[in-house]
């Protein structure tokens, strides 16, 4: 048995620019589904993908799937404070679970992990 | 007097500045698609908008918003529906996609 690896998933992409958003969320599935410690952090435009309460398809999907994201362990969902502040976007806006991350905590959470995926 | 239609998010890229260099008195800016996030209050983008002169009207689709789940829109900007979208079109002798 293989020690396991923590992992990191950068989204950076919000769904309305297209498929990539959700690829990143299926490899945090991924690596939750192997019982990997994964978090996920979202920054750039994929902070989007927090705002609770979107009527588009692709966007209503991605809200499903945020929601079942503790049920494997991926909680809570972490957001870049800055990227939401640029964008207008308060914490009322956003989905339940989520955790405002400044600057410096982002660094971090970038070091203190072994594999980092940034999609 | 121009229909400018503006589509990508406006922290993607830097065009927003650029098309509302563009603008001329009478000129109308619409936002539709990523573009409706620039109309977000607070936001930097819907900042730098409430910025243009009072002879640019500045326009966001309804159905776009809704679909991203924008509910607050800066006071500067109009929403409209799709008719007023094609009302546009008709009113306008011109005009200008930004994708």
């Amino acid at each position: 048995m293989h020690a396991s690896k923590r992992v990191l998933v950068i989204c950076r992409s919000s769904a309305g620019e297209g498929p990539r958003a959700r690829e990143a969320l299926d490899i945090a599935l991924a690596f939750a589904a192997f019982d990997q410690p994964v978090t996920l952090l979202f920054c750039g435009e994929g902070v989007r993908n927090l705002v609770a309460e979107q009527a588009g398809e692709a966007t209503r999907g991605l809200e499903r799937l945020l929601g079942a994201l503790p049920d494997y362990g991926i909680e809570p969902l972490l957001a870049d404070a800055q990227a939401l502040a640029e964008r207008g976007i308060r914490e009322g806006h956003l989905v339940s679970g989520c955790q405002l991350l400044g600057q410096e905590a982002v660094a971090s959470l970038i070091s203190e992990n072994d594999l980092v995926f940034s999609a | 007097m121009t229909l400018h239609i503006f589509s990508v998010s406006p922290t993607k890229t830097p065009l927003l500045t650029q098309c509302c260099s563009a603008l001329g008195d009478g000129d109308a800016l619409l936002l539709l698609g990523e573009g409706v996030h620039a109309a977000a209050e607070g936001s930097e983008a819907a900042r730098h908008l409430e910025t243009l002169p009072a002879g640019i009207s500045l326009l966001v689709l309804d159905e776009d918003c809704r679909a991203r789940g924008l509910k607050e829109i800066s006071a500067r900007i109009t929403m409209v529906d799709y008719s007023g979208f094609v009302l546009l079109a008709c009113e306008h002798t011109r005009s200008v996609s930004w994708f």
